[in-house]
């Protein structure tokens, strides 16, 4: 069984993994990738972090496997949930939603 | 009488030198979210070391929840303990006026502290996402981009129809299919393609050549510190009609390859800092190809009486968020036509209107307007090509 979680402690980590699979596979570092598209205001679009720095759809396909073994989520059900219109922010909460996390998650690298 | 009240008085006075030496505002952590079917404000309430209430002691009427939005106020309907520890307490309040899209403030005025007000704790759904500011979005949004509307229109491939009569020269991509499928870890690529282009050959002699090729490639990708390989191996047939007057030729080729390819994007976070200028799909790749052509039908039976060298690389560069560069270069040294090396040339220009102009019906986005220019001599008949396209794309990446 795992340890219990908050949902403010879940919502730390989902953007503490969100910064650092995105940050790994693109060419964008994580304290730029937190400023632009995690704290700026109003909060960047995924669909602009899209045109600027994924190569491809492998890529995306790469992060969405990443996240993966963060969450506990299956790679499909994360990029259901990666819609171009909303922000990183939203992304994590409908992982949250989906149930990342579930069982404890775990805090490894990304 | 007098002397009764005393006593009275002086431990009223001790109890409230007890209470004011408590009476510190608590440090609180809020957060709206969304579970089981309801909104819940939690609230992580960590410990002072001062005594602070236990978990169990906490009573609906000692918070009082405000929607920042039209000032309403209430209690919750009800406070549950989640969860926590000696360090701190996770509480979760409960009310069927909880929305989302919201913020609200929480104020806690327990008895044996001092009243803390927690704001906002906001739903991430509260926050439209849009852009950042920049003059050079906003001059491309008014002035530029509204020339380019395809309202009313719309594609059903990837890769449009396009036909551009330029001094006699004509090139046309008819159709474009390219599944990908993902087979115990491997990309599994079949293609097909058939367009019509016209090749320049010495001495100026234009032939108009008609192509439908089909291709199959398998690759595998993995990272190592911050650069990402990948293993490609591929075989492509092709059919080349070339129409000169009533005559008609028709060459057959095939090529297999074997390719690696490294991606240097990670090392392109400095450069990338602000958005302004952000370099993508960094690569470089060497491989080595095995081609034949013959004017009968072959197919991977046959003997490969070709071999090249082949390097490739590529780039794709993003100025001011609506403007895209990218390009590519391919260079062969084929052994059966003769000395040097062969290059292909690749510049594809997109104006990036996805997001400024309305999208069609039934779509996404709209689609960027793209001019591509292809000049050079490749795979598999090394023959000297010039192309150039322009309309719009649906297709996300420009390779």
């Amino acid at each position: 069984m795992g340890r219990f979680l908050s949902w403010t402690r879940k919502r730390k980590m989902i953007r503490r993994d969100i910064t650092r699979v995105f940050s790994r596979h693109t060419g964008i570092g994580e304290t730029d990738f937190t400023r632009l598209y995690l704290e700026s205001s109003p909060p960047c679009p995924i669909g602009d972090f899209n045109l600027q720095y994924v190569a491809g759809p492998d890529t995306l396909e790469e992060i969405f496997g990443g996240l993966a073994e963060l969450t506990g989520l299956p790679p499909d059900k994360i990029k259901s949930h990666y819609h171009r219109e909303e922000s990183f922010a939203q992304f994590g909460e409908h992982l949250l939603r989906a149930g990342a996390y579930g069982d404890g998650g775990r805090e490894g690298k990304g | 009488m007098k002397r009764g009240w005393l006593p009275v008085a002086v431990v009223l006075l001790m109890m409230n030198a007890a209470v004011a030496a408590r009476a510190e505002p608590l440090a609180v952590e809020g957060t709206l979210f969304f579970d089981r079917g309801h909104y819940w404000i939690e609230l992580i309430i960590k410990d002072s070391g001062e005594g602070n209430m236990s978990a169990a002691e906490w009573k609906r009427n000692d918070f009082e929840i405000v929607d920042l939005d039209n000032g309403q106020s209430f209690p919750p309907s009800r406070v549950e303990v989640a969860g926590g520890d000696e360090k701190e307490s996770v509480l979760l309040l409960a009310s069927g006026k909880l929305g989302g899209k919201k913020c609200y403030r929480v104020i806690i005025h327990p008895a044996s502290s001092r009243k803390t007000v927690i704001e906002p704790i906001c739903d991430p759904f509260y926050f439209s996402p849009a852009p950042g500011p920049s003059r050079g979005r906003e001059f491309f949004r008014k002035f530029i981009a509204p020339a380019f509307s395809t309202s009313g229109k719309y594609y059903r491939w990837s890769r449009f129809c396009y036909q551009y009569d330029f001094d006699a020269e004509k090139s046309a991509s008819e159709l474009n299919l390219e599944p990908e499928f993902d087979i115990f870890g491997f990309q599994f690529k079949p293609r097909f393609n058939q367009d019509n282009t016209n090749y320049l050959r010495p001495p100026a002699e234009r032939r108009e050549v008609r192509r439908r090729n089909l291709e199959a490639s398998l690759s595998k990708s993995f990272w190592g510190g911050e650069l990402r390989y990948e293993l490609e191996t591929g075989y492509r047939h092709e059919r080349s009609q070339c129409d000169e007057g009533s005559a008609a030729e028709v060459v057959y080729s095939q090529s297999a390859l074997v390719e690696g390819r490294v991606r240097f994007d990670n090392l392109f976070d400095p450069v990338n800092r602000h958005g302004l200028g952000v370099f993508k799909g960094v690569d470089l790749g060497l491989g080595y190809a095995w081609h034949d052509s013959s004017t009968a039908d072959i197919w991977a039976s046959s003997a490969f009486r070709g071999g090249t060298l082949m390097l490739k690389g590529r780039f794709t560069w993003t100025f001011l968020g609506w403007m895209q560069f990218s390009y590519a270069l391919e260079s062969y040294r084929p052994r059966l036509e003769g000395q040097g090396f062969k290059h292909f040339h690749q510049l594809v220009f997109r104006l990036l209107l996805r997001d400024v102009l309305e999208k069609p019906s039934r779509r996404s986005y709209h689609p960027d307007l793209e001019v591509t220019f292809q000049r050079g001599r490749r795979l598999p008949l090394f023959e000297e090509e010039t192309r150039a396209t322009l309309g719009f794309t649906f297709d996300l990446y420009p390779w």
